[in-house]
C-alpha cells in the first residue's frame, strides 16, 4: 500500500508540475509543516494531502509545501526571516487556503499570516485538543481537536507485557516531546509498575539506559523527538526509534502510529493518516467554495491499535494478547516482493506474468484487508456509538455549529442536515422542553460546565422519543468554546419511567378521591360558611336600601363582605377540584405553610366534628419548596385524617393534632403528630407498604402514596412513634436553591 | 314579640356572625353576637329577654352542648339551631332539647327571620306563663297551714258542711277561711280558682 500510494504521489505532483502555472481557475493550496522536509512524520501527511486534495482536482490546483525548520533554526529571528522569504515568495500569487500541519506551523500563522497570506483561510491538522486550546484562533483557522491520550497506547503496551514492572517514558526535549512526556508520567499505573523517565537526556545517554533495561520494562515513546538534552537535532521519531531500537534491552511502544515498522512494537493511536484526511476534508469543503463559516468539522478519528509482526515475535508477545481489531504490519515480509524481483532479474515472461497475477491478487487482497481494516477501525466509534444508541457532538459555541456522528437514532434522522445550530438543533425538540434545555445549556455556559439535559424530539407519524444529552464546557481562558458529550435514546427507559409515573399518578389520584369522599361533608359545611355569610349580607343589604336614610357606607362594607366571601367559596371549590380532578403534575414553586394551612381550612368541619383540636405550629421563615401543590397537600391530607383517625377514641381533651413546619439547612421539615394509639412496633416497617393497613375499611393505600410522594419530591417519608403517646409522621422537602421566600 | 328582645348569635365563623348580626338589625331587632359557647355563657344574662341562634358544629363546647348548659342553668332562652348538614338524628335531639328550629345552612331570611320570630314568640309566651305561675305560688305561700287544707277540700269540689264535718270545725269557720283563700289568692270564683292552683301543680285533696 506505502508503494502505491508513493507511486500515486510521484503521479500527482507530475501532474501538477506540467499543469500550467498560470491558469484562471487554478487554485492554489500551501502546507506549511514546522519542521524540515526529512521530517519522517510528515511523510503521511503529504501523502493524503496529495491524494484527497491534489489529486481529485487534476490540473486545477497548485500543491505548495514549505517546512519552516523550526528545530535547527529555533528563535524569533529566523522566523522573521523565514515570514519575508514567504511573504516575497508568494507575494505575485494567489493562495486560497493554508495547512498547518502541527504546532510550529500554528504559532507561526498566527504571527504572521496577515503579512505573509493576508485573509487566506487555515486549516490546522493534528493537533490535540488541548494544545488548541492554547492558542486564542480567529474564526478562519479551522480546527479538528484531537483527543490522544497515552493512555490507550500504556494499556496495550501492559496488556502485552502482563509481566512489567517498569514503565519507561522516553522523549526528546522539543515543546511537543515535553508535553507528552508529562502526559506518559500523569498516566495512572498499576501499583506494580513504577515509572522512570528518561526524557530530556543526550541521546547517548538513553542509548545505554535502554541498553541495560530489566525484562520485566516496557518504553513508551512519544513526540517528535527533533532534539535530545544535548541539543542535537535529529530528523524525528521515527527515525530515532531505529536507531534506539538496535540497542533497547525492552520493547518501545510509540504514541504515533508512524513509529511501527521503524522499530516500536505497538501503538494505540489516532492514525497519522486520518488526522491528515480529518484536514483534508475541511480543506476540500473550503476549496469547494464553502464559506468559513459553514464548514462542517468532520468528527475524529478513533485510534486505532496497530502492532509490527516482526517486532512482536522478537519480543515473544503472544499476538492473541493483541486488542481486538489490531493492524498487524508486516506479517509475512516481502515474500512475494522478493519473488518478484527475482522474476524480473531473470526476466522470465511466464514468470512475470505468474508473478504479477499473483502479486496483483495478493496485493489486491492485502490492499483490501488493509482498507477493510482501516475503515472499520475509523468506524469503531461510529459503530460503537450506533451500537450503544448513543449519538456523539460537539457544538462549537463561537461559530454555532454542531457537528454530531452518524446515527440511526431519531434526533439523528431529525437533524438530517449535518450541519445544525442551536438554534436549529432546539428547533426540532419538543416545545414543552425547549425552555428546560436552554437553561441547561445556560447553566453548563455559566456554571460548573456540565450539561445534562432529558428532552422530546417528535418523531415521524406522532411518534416521540425522548433522548437525554450530557456533556462538558470546554474552556479557553475561561471563555467556553465548545460544548461536547453524547446524547442517548431513552425512550425506553422514560416510557417505563413514564409509566410507572403514570401508575402512581392513577393511584394518588384514586387514594385522592377516597379521601375526599370521606370528606366531603365537612366540604359542604366549609363551603356553607361563605354562602350562608353572603345570603344574609345581600338580605341585609336589600333591607337596608328600603329605608331611610341609606346607610352607604354599611352597604359598601357588607359588599365588600360579600366579594371576600365569595372568593373564598371559589377557592374551597377550586381547592376541592384540583384534587379531584386527575391532573398532570406540575412542579413548581410552593411555600409549604400556605399548602398546610390550605388542606387545614379543607378539613376544618371534619376537625370540629371529630372534635380534634389543631395544634399549628409554622415556621416563619419557610423557604419555597419546588414541587407538586396538590400532591403535597394529598400526603397532608392524608397523614391529618390519619392521625384524626388514631384518636377517634380518646376522650375530646386527648383529641389534639399536632402539625408544625420548621425551617433547616436541609430545607422544610413537614411533621403531623397524633396522640393515638401509636403504631405497634412490628407495623413499623411494614406502614409504607402497598395494602398495609390497619383499619376496617381501608385501601391499605394511603401511606404508600404519600411516601411514593414524598419520594418523588427528592424526599423520605418516616414514621415514628412519640415518647408521650401517638406517632409523628414527618418528611423534609428540600429548599429551592437561590429562591427567596 | 317582647319588647326589647335580644337575639343571641354564637357562630365561630366571623363572615356569618357578622352577615347575621346585619340582616338581624335590619329586621330591626335587637343582636349580640359570640364567637363561641364559652363567651356567651360568660356574658349570659338570665332575665334579659330575646332568644339564641346557635351554630351546631363548633370548636370546644358544641351546640348541643351548649344547649344542655342553658338547661341546667335554668336559663329559659329559645334555641335556633344552625347547622352545616341537617342529618336526622342531629335535629331530633335538638329538638327534644327543646330547640325551636334547626336551620341548615346555608339560610337566608326566609328561614331565619321567622324561626327567630317564633323563638321570640314563645319566649315572650313564655315568660308571661312563668310570670303568672310565679303570681299563683306568691299567693299560696301567703295561705296558712288551715286555709291551704281548706282549699283542697274547695278545689275538690266540697260544700262548706262537707268540709267542716271533714275537720271538724264549725261550717262559719270553713266559711271564713274559704274567704280568705279567695281573697288571699286574687280569685272571685271557684272555677278560677282550679285554673290557678292546677298550673301551681296543686292537687284536690
Amino acid at each position: 500500500m506505502v508503494r502505491r500510494m508513493a507511486a500515486a504521489c510521484f503521479l500527482g505532483s507530475l501532474i501538477a508540475a506540467c499543469t500550467p502555472a498560470v491558469h484562471a481557475q487554478a487554485k492554489a493550496v500551501v502546507a506549511i509543516f514546522g519542521e524540515d522536509a526529512r521530517t519522517a512524520a510528515y511523510v503521511p501527511f503529504d501523502r493524503v494531502f496529495q491524494k484527497s486534495i491534489v489529486e481529485p482536482r487534476a490540473g486545477k490546483l497548485q500543491y505548495y509545501q514549505e517546512y519552516l525548520d523550526n528545530a535547527r533554526f529555533p528563535g524569533p529571528e529566523p522566523e522573521r526571516a523565514t515570514a519575508e522569504y514567504l511573504r516575497t515568495r508568494y507575494a505575485g500569487k494567489q493562495v486560497d487556503l493554508l495547512l498547518a500541519v502541527d504546532p510550529a506551523a500554528l504559532q507561526f500563522l498566527l504571527k504572521y499570516r496577515a503579512t505573509t497570506f493576508p485573509g487566506v483561510p487555515v486549516v490546522v491538522v493534528g493537533l490535540r485538543t488541548a494544545t488548541l486550546a492554547r492558542f486564542q484562533l480567529p474564526d478562519d483557522f479551522l480546527a479538528v481537536g484531537l483527543d490522544r491520550d497515552p493512555i490507550l497506547t500504556i494499556g496495550m503496551a501492559l496488556r502485552l507485557r502482563p509481566n512489567a514492572r517498569e514503565l519507561v517514558g522516553m522523549t526528546g526535549t522539543t515543546d511537543l516531546d515535553k508535553r507528552w512526556a508529562a502526559a506518559i508520567q500523569a498516566t495512572p499505573l498499576p501499583p506494580n509498575v513504577r515509572f522512570r523517565s528518561l526524557t530530556g537526556l543526550p541521546i547517548s545517554t538513553i542509548e545505554r539506559e535502554l541498553a541495560s533495561l530489566g525484562p520485566d520494562a516496557i518504553v513508551v515513546t512519544g513526540g517528535s523527538f527533533r532534539r535530545d538534552g544535548a541539543g542535537q537535532a535529529f530528523a524525528g521519531a521515527p527515525d530515532i526509534l531505529e536507531r534506539l531500537n538496535a540497542v533497547t534491552t525492552a520493547p518501545i511502544f510509540t504514541l504515533y502510529d508512524t513509529g511501527i515498522g521503524k522499530g516500536a512494537v505497538a501503538s494505540f493511536s489516532i492514525s497519522q493518516e486520518a488526522i491528515a484526511g480529518l484536514g483534508a476534508d475541511i480543506a476540500n469543503q473550503l476549496l469547494d467554495g464553502t464559506p468559513v463559516a459553514k464548514v462542517v468539522r468532520p468528527a475524529p478519528p478513533a485510534p486505532v491499535p496497530v502492532a509490527d509482526w516482526r517486532e512482536l515475535r522478537r519480543w515473544g508477545i503472544d499476538e492473541a494478547l493483541l486488542p481486538r481489531g489490531t493492524d498487524v504490519r508486516f506479517r509475512e515480509p516481502g515474500f512475494w516482493e522478493q519473488y518478484r524481483y527475482h522474476a524480473i532479474a531473470v526476466g522470465a515472461l511466464v514468470l512475470l506474468e505468474t508473478a504479477l497475477v499473483a502479486g496483483l491478487m495478493v496485493q489486491r487482497r492485502q490492499r483490501r484487508k488493509v482498507e477493510e481494516e482501516l475503515r472499520q477501525s475509523e468506524q469503531t466509534m461510529q459503530l460503537a456509538a450506533n451500537a450503544a444508541q448513543i449519538v456523539l457532538w460537539n457544538w462549537d459555541i463561537e461559530r454555532d455549529v454542531i457537528w454530531r456522528s452518524e446515527s440511526a437514532l431519531e434526533i439523528g434522522r431529525a437533524l438530517a442536515q449535518p450541519e445544525q445550530s442551536l438554534a436549529g438543533l432546539i428547533g426540532i425538540i419538543h416545545p414543552e422542553d425547549r425552555e428546560s434545555f436552554h437553561r441547561a445549556v445556560d447553566r453548563a455556559l455559566q456554571g460548573d460546565g456540565i450539561f445534562e439535559s432529558e428532552y422530546r424530539v417528535p418523531g415521524a407519524e406522532g411518534a416521540e422519543r425522548w433522548f437525554t444529552s450530557r456533556g462538558r464546557v470546554e474552556r479557553v481562558g475561561g471563555v467556553p468554546r465548545r460544548l461536547r458529550g453524547v446524547t442517548l435514546d431513552v425512550t425506553r427507559r422514560k416510557a417505563a419511567e413514564l409509566d410507572a409515573q403514570h401508575r402512581r399518578n392513577e393511584l394518588a389520584h384514586l387514594s385522592r378521591v377516597t379521601m375526599l369522599g370521606e370528606l366531603s361533608g365537612s366540604v359542604a359545611h366549609e363551603l356553607n360558611q361563605p354562602l350562608m355569610s353572603i345570603l344574609s349580607n345581600a338580605q341585609a343589604a336589600r333591607m337596608f336600601i328600603g329605608r331611610e336614610p341609606v346607610d352607604l357606607g354599611e352597604i359598601g362594607e357588607i359588599l365588600d363582605d360579600i366579594i371576600s366571601d365569595d372568593k373564598r367559596a371559589g377557592e374551597i371549590i377550586w381547592s376541592m377540584r384540583r384534587m379531584l380532578k386527575k391532573e398532570e403534575v406540575t412542579h413548581g414553586l410552593v411555600q409549604v405553610n400556605e399548602v398546610v394551612q390550605e388542606v387545614l381550612r379543607l378539613m376544618r368541619g371534619d376537625l370540629v366534628n371529630r372534635g380534634v383540636s389543631v395544634d399549628l405550629a409554622l415556621a416563619a421563615d419557610a423557604p419555597l419548596i419546588r414541587g407538586d401543590r396538590m400532591q403535597l397537600q394529598q400526603v397532608l391530607l392524608n397523614l391529618i385524617l390519619n392521625a384524626c383517625d388514631a384518636m377517634a377514641s380518646n376522650p375530646k381533651e386527648e383529641r389534639i393534632l399536632a402539625v408544625a413546619t420548621d425551617s433547616g439547612e436541609r430545607g422544610v421539615r413537614v411533621s403531623v403528630a397524633d396522640r393515638g394509639e401509636g403504631i405497634p412496633p412490628a407495623s413499623l416497617e411494614g406502614i409504607f407498604t402497598p395494602f398495609f393497613t390497619t383499619k376496617k375499611n381501608g385501601l391499605g393505600l394511603g401511606l404508600s402514596v404519600c411516601s411514593s410522594i414524598i419520594a418523588s419530591h427528592g424526599g423520605e417519608l418516616r414514621a415514628a412513634n412519640n415518647a408521650g403517646r401517638g406517632a409523628t409522621f414527618t418528611f423534609v422537602l428540600k429548599a429551592e436553591a437561590a429562591v427567596f421566600a | 314579640m317582647t319588647e326589647g328582645a335580644c337575639v343571641f348569635v354564637v357562630d365561630d365563623e366571623p363572615a356569618v356572625r357578622k352577615g347575621l348580626d346585619r340582616l338581624l338589625r335590619a329586621a330591626q331587632l335587637e343582636v349580640k353576637v359570640f364567637a363561641s359557647a364559652q363567651e356567651f355563657l360568660l356574658a349570659l344574662d338570665h332575665e334579659h329577654p330575646g332568644c339564641v341562634i346557635l351554630d351546631y358544629q363548633m370548636p370546644g363546647l358544641n351546640g348541643l352542648e351548649l344547649q344542655e348548659v342553658l338547661a341546667a342553668r335554668g336559663a329559659h332562652l329559645q334555641i335556633v339551631f344552625l347547622t352545616g348538614h341537617g342529618d336526622i338524628p342531629r335535629t331530633v335531639r335538638a329538638m327534644q332539647g327543646g330547640a325551636v328550629d334547626f336551620l341548615v345552612k346555608p339560610a337566608g331570611r326566609e328561614q331565619i327571620l321567622p324561626a327567630v320570630g317564633r323563638a321570640l314568640e314563645r319566649e315572650a309566651l313564655q315568660r308571661a306563663q312563668r310570670a303568672q305561675l310565679d303570681d299563683v305560688r306568691a299567693r299560696l305561700a301567703q295561705l296558712s297551714p288551715r286555709e291551704r287544707e281548706v282549699m283542697g277540700h274547695v278545689i275538690a269540689g266540697r260544700l262548706n258542711k262537707q268540709i267542716a264535718d271533714i275537720l271538724g270545725t264549725a261550717e262559719k269557720t270553713v266559711k271564713i277561711q274559704r274567704a280568705a283563700v279567695m281573697q288571699k289568692m286574687g280569685v272571685r270564683s271557684v272555677a278560677e280558682l282550679v285554673r290557678q292552683t292546677e298550673k301551681a301543680g296543686v292537687l284536690p285533696t
